[in-house]
Parts: structure tokens; C-alpha cells; sequence
């Protein structure tokens, strides 16, 4: 009986170290996976690629949806955003996505505009 | 005036035409005004930055004018701050009224300039057939409160007109208020008393 009873008592704590260990490993994971994700949105935030072109001419917003609608087309483009104020064009570039200068010259001059300046951040 | 309604249909049906003198390569316009000695529709596509063909529909009172229409960016000076075009308007077509149809044409011209806060335009548009129809039109604005890009945007504008057809000639001043947001333009003008103007215009 004695035994037994040593047995059922070795078998709980047996039970509950390993329950621990268990829920241990479980927000081990779960760090872990916390730390990958913030690493993955870090990596994805570098990789938004913003662009800033100042235009020539561009005072008029009713004119200037030329802009907004060639760059919202192009597959490499996330976001537009014209500021009249200040003549410039924003643009968020899709992680992994490119666009180059030739052809953000392009469609600004094809809207009827110029580039004074292309700055990437 | 029919007609007039008609090709604005056909317009809209076939969706390939467009009205603005010239905008971004690939753009259409299309445009209506109406004022109490004219009614107009135009359908314009651009298909440089420079030249946009399209149709174009004039009404008077006693004639009404269908034509292909050609409008060419002759310049266009971007500054900074600023921002300047010359343009030249063609067209052909056929004039007709109640017993008869001719062989009609249009050549015209625009020069603006325009900030955020100031806007001229000077116009001249001769509509040429068996009689000959001579507009001239001088436009003065300011915007009244500047905002953002995705606003409404206000102008106020005075507008200096004159009509000369078969020995008549006619002047008129109005006040008019244009206001746009993104691809939609409308104006509406009066002198309180018997001259209005209505102005719609879309660009995709």
C-alpha cells in the first residue's frame, strides 16, 4: 500500500514537471515566433522604399490626377500621395518592387509635367 | 439640339471619346457647357501629352454644328510655382439648321496661367460656315481658400465674353464659381438677371 501510494505521489510530480516543461517550451515558441515577426515587419518596412519627386507645374489637383492614376497603375507602386503645397509626389514602393528613374520621368512628363528632383529614402 | 443629344449619347455609349483641350497621355475628357446663347459637348482623347482628337457639338439658336475635333498643346511652361499653356483648336464637321446642312468649321486658340491662388484664360473660338460665329472669352479667377490635393477646390472667376454672329454682338460679364474634386469639374455662372452658365466635366 505504502508503495503504491510512493508510486501514485512520483507518477504527480512527474506529471506536473513535464506539464512545466511543456508549457515552457510552448512561450519559448512563442517568443520566438513574436521575435520573427517583428523581424519579418522590420524587414518588409525596409524594404517600402519611398520615393519623393518634386514637380514642375503641377498646381492644379484637377490636372494632376494624370499623376496619381499612371503611378497607381504600375505594378510597383503601394501608394500615391500629390502634395500641392509643396509640388511633390510621394510614392511607396512594393517590398521587392522597383521603379526606376526613366520611367518616374516618364510619366510625370506624359501627365504634361516636369521633374525638378527624384529623391529615394 | 437632337443631334447635339445624340452624339453625347453615342459618346458615352462607345466610351472612346473625350473634352478638355489636351490632358495626360491616354486621358479622356468629356465636357458639356451651357449658357444662354450656346450649347456644347465635347469628347476628347489624348493621345500624346501635346494633341487629343475627339468630337465636338455646338448649338445656337437657330443651327447646330457636329465636328471632329482636333486641339493641340502648342506649349506649355511648368514653373515651380506656376504653370502656362498655349493651345490651338481645329475642327470639321457639318453646320445645320432647319432647311439646310453645310460644310462647317472651328479654329480657336487658349492661353492661361495659372497658380494655386490666381487663374486667366483668354479664348477665341470662330465656328466658320455659311455664316461665321466669333467667340471671345477672358476669364480672371482666384481660389479662395487653398486645401489639399483630395479636396474640394473652389474658384472664383469673372468672366468677360462676347458673342459677334451675322452683324450681332453681344458682351456679357459674369461672375462664376467653379469647383472640382478629383476627375469632376462643375461651374455655374449668372448675372442675377438673364445670362447663366453651366459648366460639367469629367476626366478617367
Amino acid at each position: 500500500m505504502r508503495i503504491l501510494k510512493t508510486m501514485i505521489l512520483y507518477t504527480m510530480i512527474s506529471l506536473q514537471i513535464s506539464g512545466m516543461s511543456s508549457n515552457q517550451n510552448i512561450q519559448t515558441e512563442q517568443i520566438i515566433n513574436q521575435k520573427k515577426t517583428i523581424t519579418k515587419n522590420a524587414a518588409t518596412k525596409e524594404k517600402n522604399q519611398i520615393i519623393l519627386i518634386n514637380v514642375k507645374g503641377m498646381v492644379c489637383s484637377f490636372c494632376a490626377q494624370g499623376i496619381e492614376k499612371k503611378f497607381k497603375s504600375h505594378t510597383a507602386i503601394k501608394n500615391v500621395n500629390v502634395n500641392l503645397e509643396k509640388s511633390k509626389v510621394r510614392l511607396v514602393i512594393k517590398p521587392n518592387k522597383r521603379i526606376d528613374d526613366n520611367k518616374i520621368k516618364d510619366i510625370i512628363v506624359n501627365a504634361g509635367y516636369n521633374i525638378d528632383k527624384i529623391e529615394r529614402k | 439640339m437632337n443631334a447635339i443629344l445624340t452624339m453625347g449619347i453615342l459618346i458615352f455609349m462607345i466610351n472612346t471619346m473625350h473634352g478638355h483641350p489636351v490632358i495626360w497621355k491616354g486621358g479622356h475628357v468629356i465636357s458639356t457647357t451651357r449658357s444662354n446663347q450656346t450649347m456644347e459637348i465635347k469628347a476628347h482623347k489624348s493621345i500624346t501629352k501635346t494633341i487629343s482628337f475627339g468630337l465636338h457639338g455646338i448649338e445656337f439658336h437657330d443651327s447646330h454644328i457636329i465636328m471632329a475635333q482636333a486641339n493641340t498643346l502648342i506649349k506649355r511652361w511648368n514653373e515651380t510655382d506656376a504653370q502656362s499653356n498655349a493651345y490651338l483648336f481645329t475642327g470639321m464637321g457639318i453646320k445645320s439648321n432647319s432647311t439646310k446642312s453645310y460644310i462647317g468649321g472651328h479654329v480657336g486658340g487658349q492661353i492661361d496661367w495659372e497658380t494655386r491662388r490666381y487663374y486667366t484664360q483668354f479664348n477665341y473660338d470662330g465656328f466658320l460656315s455659311n455664316d461665321q460665329t466669333h467667340i471671345i472669352k477672358t476669364r480672371v479667377g482666384i481660389a479662395p481658400y487653398l486645401t489639399r490635393y483630395e479636396n474640394i477646390h473652389a474658384w472664383l472667376i469673372i468672366q468677360w465674353s462676347t458673342h459677334k454672329r451675322k452683324n450681332q454682338n453681344m458682351s456679357k460679364i459674369l461672375p462664376v464659381i467653379r469647383l472640382f474634386k478629383k476627375n469632376i469639374l462643375v461651374e455655374i455662372g449668372t448675372d442675377f438677371s438673364n445670362q447663366h452658365l453651366m459648366t460639367g466635366m469629367i476626366h478617367f
